[in-house]
């Protein structure tokens, strides 16, 4: 009963409620027929543990499907979810277009560094990722695609966005001059964001092609 | 989670709308353990998986081709056990199996009784 309990929590009251009711009823039928027939209970523990080997891979595509039965019926959750994916990516896309025009404003009439023009493409490659996130993301087709191009668009976006923008930014250049974690921290949040969308991607898979049903 | 077709059955399904198709019982339901018994064809060596069997029975229940219902408390608190979920072959599961593609594979001879 710790493997239902384990694949069944998260799960609507009602679906978790009924399996393991369903479960327990055959539990309780296995283990009495094998008590009419004599079968000793050492036995009767393994054909069960047996069972519950084969069957944990239907378990888990099971919980799977209600899952997402769940998330599809569920306005609230799955509005939230797709609410803050779409705010992230716009906000990246918005964040790649005004890094651009800084960097383009700055850039005349300065001497410009080699890294900067790196980072001044990742920025271009980057923003039109996030765009081509958006709108994938606004697509229920495309919506798994275009949260993994968010989170790699949040790679390209804010490492590269900090350094076209430091030449811009008197606070930035102060920072960055200052503080040496500045860098670490962007680190961090490239690294968090891309995680979030990843599992944001996970959320919306969908199902394999060529995965066989599980028997 | 299913890639197959909507519609398409496997053959354990198909085996699970025969068994629940020549049901003996008054109320011609069958259960989980019965129709795990049953498809191994009384031997309690080769039972088929809980999550596999489970998993099968709510994907026909999904398709229409089975209901189910909750024994009543009565009975099952008479009989000193957990109540069964009880399922009974709809009219489009015997459509199902009537129009089966391929030639149906007798499973068992024996009557299906609780």
């Amino acid at each position: 009963m710790r493997w239902v309990e384990f694949y069944t929590r998260g799960l609507p009251d009602e679906v978790a409620t009924g399996r393991r009711e369903e479960l327990l009823a055959d539990l309780h039928d296995q283990s009495a027929e094998a008590d009419e027939l004599g079968v000793a209970p050492a036995r009767v523990a393994r054909q069960v543990t047996v069972r519950a080997l084969k069957g944990a891979p239907a378990d888990i595509a099971w919980r799977r499907a209600q899952l997402r039965l769940a998330s599809s019926s569920g306005p609230m959750r799955s509005d939230g979810l797709f609410g803050a994916a779409i705010v992230g990516a716009a906000l990246m896309t918005l964040l790649g277009i005004v890094t651009l025009l800084r960097g383009l404003h700055v850039g005349t009439g300065s001497p410009i560094l080699w890294s900067t023009v790196q980072a001044f493409v990742a920025v271009v490659v980057g923003t039109a990722t996030a765009g081509c996130a958006l709108v994938m993301i606004a697509r229920p087709r495309t919506r798994f695609l275009g949260a993994l191009w968010a989170g790699g668009a949040a790679q390209l976006l804010i490492l590269s966005g900090l350094e076209v923008l430091t030449p811009t930014s008197t606070v930035l250049a102060f920072a960055s001059a200052t503080e040496p974690a500045l860098r670490t921290c962007a680190l961090a949040a490239s690294v968090g964001v891309g995680l979030f969308y990843l599992a944001i991607a996970l959320a919306w898979m969908p199902p394999l092609r060529n995965a066989k049903a599980t028997e | 989670m299913s890639s197959r077709p909507v519609g398409r059955l496997l053959e354990l399904e198909y085996r699970i709308l025969e068994l629940a198709a020549s049901a003996q019982t008054p109320d011609r339901t069958v259960y989980g353990f019965q129709l795990a018994r049953e498809l191994a064809d009384g031997s309690t060596n080769s039972l088929i998986g809980h999550g596999t069997l489970y998993k099968a029975l709510g994907r026909l229940s999904t398709m229409g081709m089975l209901e189910w219902t909750w024994e009543a408390d009565a009975v099952s608190e008479s009989a000193g056990r957990p109540r069964r979920r009880l399922y009974a072959i709809t009219g489009e599961g015997e459509v199902a199996l009537r129009s089966r593609p391929t030639a149906p594979r007798v499973v068992s001879t024996r009557p299906v009784t609780a």
